[in-house]
């Protein structure tokens, strides 16, 4: 397993995401973690077909080194990423492969993504409307 | 005073008139048929030909040999056709389906019959449309015809009047990012993206016009209220790209600069698809994530008086390319557009700036189908003014004019 030396040494691992599988650890609980894989070239992102290749044997990897497998996952293969809902020391394996190129917690509290949310609503006034003729 | 039908009617027995439908319900157009009659000049053949290759309202492109009695287009909210006296009387007493009727245009061999069709009748556009000058390009006959505009938001209540028949898609996703299965029917889990979606590619309504490509298609899909995660935002960008969207409407972010996503604006580009995103609403030197990327069209906010509005984003930053943030402003305050559940509301913020430059693009697209995303924002860019009082930290290059848009293309 990845030692928390080498896991706070990984620039590709947020400190939010170092925080999060510390925490997971100790409490036993499952997380979900976005990962982006490296682009080639000219590629920014790997083709759809290698991104579904590369997801599976990453996580294959990880079980083989972890003794843990993903609980869920799900591969987005036009975008070169997928998330991964597992047990911590499943995952810091997981973000410690090479193919990795950033890794992000699918979180889900206010200073996540969000909509960006009008700062006014109302009724509809007449000055929003223009008469338009031929 | 006698009207301009009046005087028509009085001299030839009929008139061909422009009717603004209050809805474009079966039972009504039904109902409405029984007052007209069968056209029966040139002038009318070539009138129903021009309204049927800009609004795709009759679906082909030859010349109809016996023109119907009357021809409704939905898109538009209007039914085109010829009234005698007893049948103008009849339809004028209408008021329950009807909100207006006007002397369709008489074309003469100078001037084009395209231009003047579609825009003749008056009707209401929302002050936004008007200041992009989008009504021109509607004139000519772009209405984002063939465009399909992905929509990443709330969702979008597809009963809605104004987005019946503008849902072409429609998809929402889970915590993981994966597709709910069975693909529920349109909806809204706001209101932000009925909101949104309407300011894209409302239909015209009783004569009111909320979408700037009222010809375009959606790809919608839910992917924020209701679990704001990172996932299900990329599993709806996986699907618009599957799905080939020209374009890609987002007004959502994560606040600041966070790289994490620049691969996929990266990729989107490479697939050709134009990211139109939001900047944020938390005025003068912040932004948010992907809306201040270098490679995204960003869209700040401006008011009715062409004035930057205080809660605009916008911010510069030390890289080469694009530095400044937002790359223009729309309007963004007042903004009236579509209410879950039916009818109209204003909303203030740069999600509503962001799907008037969706839209544009999708018009511009329409009008030269052959055009690159990067040329449709190149001429975009080169389109935009600045205002007077507009600070360039504000507005960057100002803001874009439709037909200008359409000449630089």
């Amino acid at each position: 397993m990845p030692t928390q030396s080498q896991q706070s040494s990984d620039p590709k691992v947020p400190k939010a995401v170092q925080s999060a599988l510390e925490k997971a650890r100790k409490n036993h609980s499952e997380l979900a973690l976005i990962l982006q894989l490296r682009g080639s070239g000219a590629k920014p992102v790997p083709s759809p077909e290698t991104t579904e290749r590369l997801a599976q044997a990453l996580t294959d990897r990880a079980t083989a080194q972890s003794g843990h497998r993903a609980n869920r996952m799900n591969v987005f293969r036009e975008l070169g990423s997928f998330v991964v809902l597992g047990k911590a020391d499943f995952l810091a394996h997981l973000v410690a492969q090479p193919e990795v190129a950033s890794v992000k917690l699918n979180e889900s509290h206010p200073s996540s993504v969000e909509p960006i949310r009008p700062v006014r609503t109302g009724p509809p006034s007449e000055d929003g409307w223009v008469d338009i003729d031929s | 005073m006698p009207t301009n039908l009046d005087i028509q009617l009085e001299a030839s027995g009929s008139a061909s008139v422009i009717v603004i439908l209050k809805d474009s319900k079966a039972a009504t157009i039904s109902g409405l048929k029984r007052y007209f009659r069968h056209a029966e000049t040139s002038q009318q053949t070539a009138l129903l030909e021009s309204l049927s290759v800009h609004t795709g309202g009759g679906g082909r492109r030859r010349r109809p040999t016996a023109p119907p009695a009357m021809r409704v287009y939905p898109a538009l909210g209007l039914a085109f056709g010829t009234v005698d006296r007893k049948g103008l009387a009849a339809l004028r007493k209408e008021k329950k389906h009807i909100s207006g009727i006007h002397s369709a245009p008489v074309f003469s061999l100078i001037h084009p019959v395209r231009s003047a069709a579609v825009a003749t009748p008056t009707q209401k556009v929302t002050w936004g449309i008007n200041a992009l000058d989008i009504p021109k390009l509607w004139a000519k006959g772009f209405t984002g015809k063939g465009i399909l505009v992905g929509h990443l938001d709330t969702g979008a209540d597809g009963k809605h009047p104004a987005l019946k028949g503008a849902i072409k898609l429609f998809a929402e996703f889970d915590d993981l990012g994966a597709p709910v299965n069975p693909v529920p029917a349109a909806h809204d889990t706001g209101e932000h993206g009925t909101h949104t979606a309407g300011t894209i590619a409302g239909r015209s309504v009783a004569g009111k016009a909320i979408g700037v490509a009222p010809g375009a298609d959606l790809a919608c899909a839910i992917v924020i209220e209701g679990g704001n995660v990172v996932a299900r935002v990329l599993g709806g960008m996986n699907w618009a790209v599957e799905q080939k969207v020209r374009i890609l409407s987002m007004s959502l972010g994560l606040r600041g600069f966070d790289p994490a996503w620049e691969p996929l604006t990266a990729v989107l580009r490479q697939k050709g698809i134009l990211p139109v995103f939001a900047v944020g609403n938390e005025g003068p030197g912040t932004s948010r994530s992907p809306g201040n990327y270098d490679d995204v069209l960003s869209v700040g906010a401006i008011d009715k008086n062409l004035l930057v509005a205080d809660f605009s984003s916008s911010q510069k930053f030390t890289r080469p390319k694009n530095p400044l943030v937002p790359q223009l402003v729309a309007p963004g305050v007042g903004v009236i557009s579509a209410k879950p559940g039916g009818g109209y509301q204003e909303m203030d913020g740069t999600s509503m700036a962001t799907p008037h430059i969706a839209g544009l693009a999708a018009l511009l697209m329409s009008a030269k189908p052959t055009k690159t995303a990067d040329e449709v924002e190149k001429a975009i860019y080169a389109s935009c003014q600045m205002q007077p009082g507009m600070l360039q930290s504000r507005a960057n290059r100002g803001v874009p004019n439709a037909i200008r848009a359409l000449d630089l293309l």
